[in-house]
Formats: C-alpha cells, structure tokens, sequence
C-alpha cells in the first residue's frame, strides 16, 4: 500500500551553493499527524514548501499516495498550505475567503456554498460567516485559514507555523483544538514549527532536522527519552549534558570519563566503541536529590552505580504542583531538575547542600 | 540627595521593606454604566514581586493604567510610599513601565533609548556624562553590553525586552508596572526571560508589579498573585496557598491545573450526569448548583476493577488521547456527560501509562484534595 506522502532522497541546493535539505527521507501514513521541528535555517520551511511544489527540489522524488509530484504545480497537487500569516485576503468576508479557492478550482457555486458551510461548522465559524476580515480575532482568523485549507479537501495540508502569529495563551489553547481536529477529520498533517513544546503536545511523530538533514524521526516520547543525538537532546526537553570519553562498556552500559569522575550511562547507540567521545545526556526528571552526606553512603553510591555529584541548590522554583531546581555542579554545570512538590516536600531551598544521583540506565551516551 | 524639581511628586525611596508601598483603597473604575474594577483593595510591599492574573477583560490593564497615573480612578484612592497619588500625572509618580510591545523608538540606537527618560523627565535630569554612565551601568545590568550602538530594529525580540527593561529601571522607579511583558515572546524565549526578570527584581530589592493571563508565569514568579475575575479580587495570596486552596471556580479555571466539573449538589453528595461523587470533607453540603474541582495532578488512573483505596473518590470515563509535554503527561477523557477530564503524571512522580483510547478506565483521587464551589461555569 502506498504511503499518504513519501519522501526519497530529497535535496536542495540553491543558485549560490546553499545546501537548504539533504537526503531526506521519509515515509508518512494516512492521518498521521508529522511535526517538522528545528532552529531556524535548518530547512524545515524549504521541505515544506517542497511538498506544497512552492519549491523545487534538486534531488530525489517527493510521491503522494503513490503518485510522483515533483513536476506539478502547487494547485494541482492534493495539499493545502496554510502560512504563518494567514494570507487571507482583507477586502472579503470569511464565506468569500473560504470559498475563494474552490472558485480558482472553477466547483460549481451551489456546492461551494454546500462545503464552505460543512467546513465553517466543523470549525465553529458559521456565526461569523459574513463577518469583514478586520473585525476577526487572531484565533478566529487562524481558524478561517485553516478553513480555507481544509475545504478543497487535500489529501494532505501543510502548515506552516500557523500558531507564530497568536498570542502564547491562545497558541496552547488551538494547538489543544487543531489535535482533535486532525484527528476527527482524519486528514493528513505536515506542521513546521521551531517551538517543541508544539511539536510534542501535537504530532503523532517529529521529525528533528539541522543542517538540512535529519537528526532523528520519532513518536514525542521516543525523542524525550531516548535522543539519538547530541543535537536532539539539546534541543528537546530539559537535558543535562556531560561531555565524556567511553571508557568501558558492559553489555549497553557504558562507563565514561568526565571531569567529575567515572559516570556510567546507557548507549543509545550499540556500535559505540570504547574511546568515543560522548555527550552524556540525563533528563530532568529521573535525577534525583539526596542530602548531601548521601554521597558517602556506599548504598546509595551502589544503588546508582556512582552516579552521585556533590552540589548545591542554586534556585528552587515552584509553579503550581511542579519544582524546579537549579542545582550547581562542582561550580562547573547547573543541572536543572524538573519535580512534583509533594517527592521532596519543600526540603531543598536554595543555598542545601545536596547530591544529584541517576540510575545508568536513565542516562543516554549518544556520539558527540 | 538628588534636587527635586518644585512640583514632582517624587517621594521618599519606600519605606521599609515589610511596609506597604503601594496601597490602592476601594478603588472603583467605570467606563458610563460599565463598571470594569469594583471596590479593590490591596497592599503590595517595598521589595514584593505580585503578579496580577486574569483573563482578558478582568480589569487587569486597567488596574495598571490607575497605579501608574494614565487614567484617574472614578472612586477610591491610589497612595504610594504613603502619598496619596490621585490627580498626580504619570510623569511625576515615580513609577515606571514595561509594555508587551516594548514600545521603544525603532530609530534609535540601543543606547540612546535607553537614556530617554534620563535626559527627558521633568524631574532630576541627568546631565550627558551621567546619563551616559547610568546607561551603561544599565547595559551590564540586564547583559546587553556592546549593544549599545546597534539600533532598536537590529535587534532580536528577547534584546528588545531587555532594553524596555533597561530603559525603565534606568529612572530608578519606586514601582516597575509590567503589563504582559513577556507576551510577544516564544516560548523558549519567555521561559527564560521568566527566570532572568525574576533574579533582576530580586537583585534590585525592586518593586514589581506584573499583569498577566499566563498562569504559569503568575505562579512561577510571584511572592503573592492578585487574581480578578470581573474587576474584583477574588484571590490575593502567596502562589502556593491559592494553588493549595483556590478560592472559587473561576480562580482555579484561571489557574489551569483544575479538574471543573459541573453538576449539583444533592442530598449530600455532588452529583452529575450519570455519575457521583461523595462530598470532599469540610466542604458545605448546602444543596444546588455546584462545580466539583481536583487537581489534573492529583488523579490516578487504573485499571477497571482495581480495589479503591480508602479515602478515595473515583469514576469511570473513556480515554480520549493523550499530550506528551516531555517531563508531564497529560491523559485526557471524556466523562459520561460529555464534560473532559483530565489526569496529569509527572514522570519525576509517577510512571507513565500506556492506555488505549476510546477504553474505560477507572479514575482514583483523595478526597480530600477535591473542592466543591456552590457556583457554575459558563
């Protein structure tokens, strides 16, 4: 079966030599909902509008069930692009907006009418149909952007950052509102964003890109906690990175050396040898904090195979259920764990003396 | 001692700290017949950090605009460091503002916006050397130093913030007003100007007062949060005890973390559609509408058929999907009315789950961590 949109071997290099996307692969099934996630320049915009035929591509072949579209123009591919701005046309209504791409396609007025009422339905914009474009709000003006894209039924719609233009109150709250949406409509999504907190609250899988290629394609968990890449886990999450050699290994426990000592973690990738020179990746939320005249007790040392540093609260702050806490590492690092008020209770103020363990196996070596 | 030209307003550096700095006193705002503060009271001490939280349309803005002399209140009085400030311009109060717009001049260098107010106000103006010197000071201030010279439109967004900041601390303001000032950032960005805003006010002893509809921010960054629902205060306390204990519905709708289930409440029990639950001790009992209120965090999810443990409240709803947002996981379900629950773990806390959506399960909380507000939603 063929896939909703297939990417092979997909390059861009433009007239000056720029490399904007380098052999990207990728394989999308129907309903999916794909998140492009990346600092800006990483070709995440460039792959997008590649997709849409906004751009050609210099290299491989961009399929859409099955079907090569690399030669056609945007308006006869089956994807639907909504831009950060919107790019609604100011002198008409919201019905006109919806419905002006059904007129490019030349669908006869009585069925324009038909699917530009079922689209505002769905969206919740029957009320303001002939409302002017300038008395909208931003949430309603992305709605109605959407609504555009959505009436043609693509196959696929492309978005791209449709939440930049929205305050940050409102970005979570549609971003809440466009994952059902996709989901009851069953329609397949490609979203460009560089915020991750969007990419991983909404998509179905991200794909990590930098430099024109792909760091890594996973479901949000996956990314979370298992990072291929000293890139991803920098990138995603609140990851604290020691730099280190690999010393030893023992089955997919590595021993490393760092400037604090031997530390012992989990190779994400197998073929590692010994030698390598590592980032040693630990999330947030599987340190833990003991006093610190733990760090002496060869229990809790052997609990978390000497993964025990000495350091000091540097800032503890409380947002709700959730603490955070700064802690500084020998005066070198500031590692930042992520807690619920109740694991601790309140004590650890700033200024205790602390130690922070992890178990290995909570702990990614991934290559430099 | 600074000379104080003849007509400023300008008072004493604030009284100390523990002292109530500002005091507004049963303040009233109408716009015609529309009342948009009604009868607000509140201290704010020298050195205090106090968020303001509300939706839009709360009256929060314009709770700003009377503090910081734009507008006059129609009644009630506004007294800051012990002065009574009603009918005293903005330019003469001593308070300075930090908008969501920054509102800097694009055509001006870095440097020279920052000096505006220095080499413009009506009172204690600053000569160019010492503008100068103050700016500078500034520049390091809030880490901006060797940008000086760049202008206001070559700088990126987060750059901005710090010069608005900049340029208002520079006039040694008795109150910073800051009205959304972190809304035109990303995300990324606003985490951390969050932090940095924060360890600036601390390390200044300065008094900040924040208006914002972000509940993440008003939680995370202030010593007490004032939170207006319809131009009244509903709630103004430190963030931990209005987290542990909000006042009325609306207070933990704006907080965000709240389970909201309406329903009623009916011969001692809440009591919705299709389901009920017992009624949280120490909560009044007195029958009619209600809304039943716990904690996205404090809910467990089980299996079907799993023993309740004692003290427990539970009910049995359908899995919808789930949001990932790295070190929390929120579950989202459907009651059997329709209304949404939801069910948050952190994974520092609790181990995640693996559920299938459409399927029942079975949700356990303490009772005693529920709320019941005889009050409906909209």
């Amino acid at each position: 079966m063929a896939y909703d949109l297939e990417l092979s071997h997909v390059a861009k290099v433009f007239e000056n030599g720029t490399v904007a996307v380098d052999d990207f692969n990728l394989q999308v099934d129907k309903g999916e909902f794909i998140a492009l996630l990346g600092p800006s320049g990483c070709g995440k915009t460039t792959t997008l509008r590649m997709i849409g035929g906004f751009e050609d591509p210099t290299g491989g072949t961009i399929a859409i069930r099955g079907r090569v579209v690399n030669d056609l123009p945007p308006e006869r591919r089956p994807t639907s692009m909504i831009f950060q701005s919107y790019a609604l046309f100011p002198h008409m209504n919201v019905r006109q907006n919806i419905e002006y791409g059904l007129v490019v396609k030349k669908v006869p007025q009585k069925e324009r009418r038909a699917r530009a009422d079922d689209i505002m339905e769905k969206l919740d914009l029957t009320g303001i149909a002939d409302g002017a474009f300038d008395g909208l709000s931003g949430g309603q003006r992305q709605r109605v952007a959407l609504a555009r894209g959505l009436v043609v039924e693509p196959d696929i719609l492309l978005l791209d950052e449709p939440l930049g233009a929205l305050d940050a109150d409102l970005r979570k709250r549609i971003q809440t509102e466009l994952r059902y949406l996709q989901k009851s409509l069953g329609i397949t999504f490609v979203f460009v964003t560089h915020a991750q907190s969007e990419a991983l609250a909404m998509a179905d899988r991200i794909v990590v890109m930098n430099n024109g290629r792909i760091e890594q394609v996973a479901e949000p968990e996956v990314l979370y906690t298992r990072p291929r890449t000293g890139f991803v886990a920098r990138f995603i999450g609140r990851n604290s990175i020691i730099v280190g050699t690999i010393t030893a290994r023992d089955g997919d426990i590595a021993t490393l050396h760092t400037e604090f000592g031997p530390l012992r973690g989990r190779l994400v990738e197998e073929d590692l040898p010994v030698g390598s020179s590592v980032d040693f990746v630990i999330p947030s939320e599987v340190m833990e904090l003991y006093p610190e005249a733990s760090a002496q007790d060869p229990a809790v040392r052997d609990m978390y195979g000497g993964n025990v540093l000495l350091g000091k609260i540097r800032a503890e702050t409380v947002v709700g259920s959730l603490v955070v806490y700064e802690v500084d590492i020998c005066e070198t690092i500031t590692v930042e764990l992520e807690s619920h008020v109740d694991k601790y209770g309140r004590a650890f103020a700033a200024g205790t003396p602390v130690c922070v363990t992890w178990l290995p196996s909570d702990g990614h070596v991934v290559s430099a | 001692m600074a000379t104080v030209a003849a007509g400023a307003a300008q008072v004493e550096p604030g009284g100390a700290p523990g002292q109530p700095l500002l005091q507004v006193r049963n303040v009233t705002q109408c716009y015609g017949d529309k009342v948009v503060l009604r009868n607000v009271d509140l201290d704010v001490c020298a050195g205090e950090y106090v968020t303001v939280l509300g939706p839009s349309g709360s009256g929060k803005s314009v709770l700003l605009r009377l503090i910081a002399g734009f507008e006059d209140p129609t009644e009630g009085e506004i007294d800051i460091g012990g002065r009574n400030m009603v009918g005293v311009p903005a330019h003469l109060r001593n308070v300075g503002l930090v908008f969501q717009n920054f509102a800097l001049f694009p055509h001006l260098k870095v440097g020279d916006n920052i000096a505006y107010g220095l080499r413009n106000r009506a009172y204690n103006r600053l000569s160019a050397g010492a503008a100068d010197r103050k700016v500078d000071e500034m520049l390091e201030l809030v880490g901006l130093e060797g940008l000086k010279d760049r202008r206001v439109n070559q700088i990126s967004g987060g750059q901005r913030q710090r010069v608005a900041l900049a340029r208002t601390l520079a006039t040694d303001p008795q109150i910073v007003l800051l009205d959304e000032p972190l809304g035109a950032l990303d995300a990324n960005l606003r985490a951390s100007m969050k932090v940095e805003l924060r360890k600036l006010q601390t390390r200044l002893g300065a008094t900040f007062v924040h208006v914002t509809g972000n509940e993440e921010e008003a939680l995370a960054m202030a010593d007490r949060i004032i939170v207006l629902e319809r131009g009244q205060i509903a709630q103004f306390d430190a963030p931990e005890k209005v987290f542990a204990r909000p006042k009325t519905a609306h207070v933990a709708f704006a907080l965000s973390r709240f389970n909201l289930v309406g329903g009623r409440v009916e011969g001692g029990a809440f009591v919705g559609d299709g389901f009920s639950f017992p009624m949280p001790p120490g909560e009044s009992a007195a029958a009619g509408p209600a809304t039943y209120c716990v904690g996205y965090d404090r809910v467990d999810v089980e299996e079907i058929g799993t023993p309740l443990p004692e003290g427990y409240s539970s009910i049995v709803c359908k899995h919808v999907s789930h949001e990932y947002s790295g070190a929390t996981v929120t579950y989202l379900f459907d009651l059997p009315d329709g209304q949404h629950f939801e069910a948050q773990y952190h994974l520092h806390h609790r181990k995640a789950k693996r559920l299938e959506g459409g399927t029942d399960y079975l949700l356990w909380w303490p009772a005693n961590k529920a709320f019941v507000y005889l009050e409906v939603m909209e």
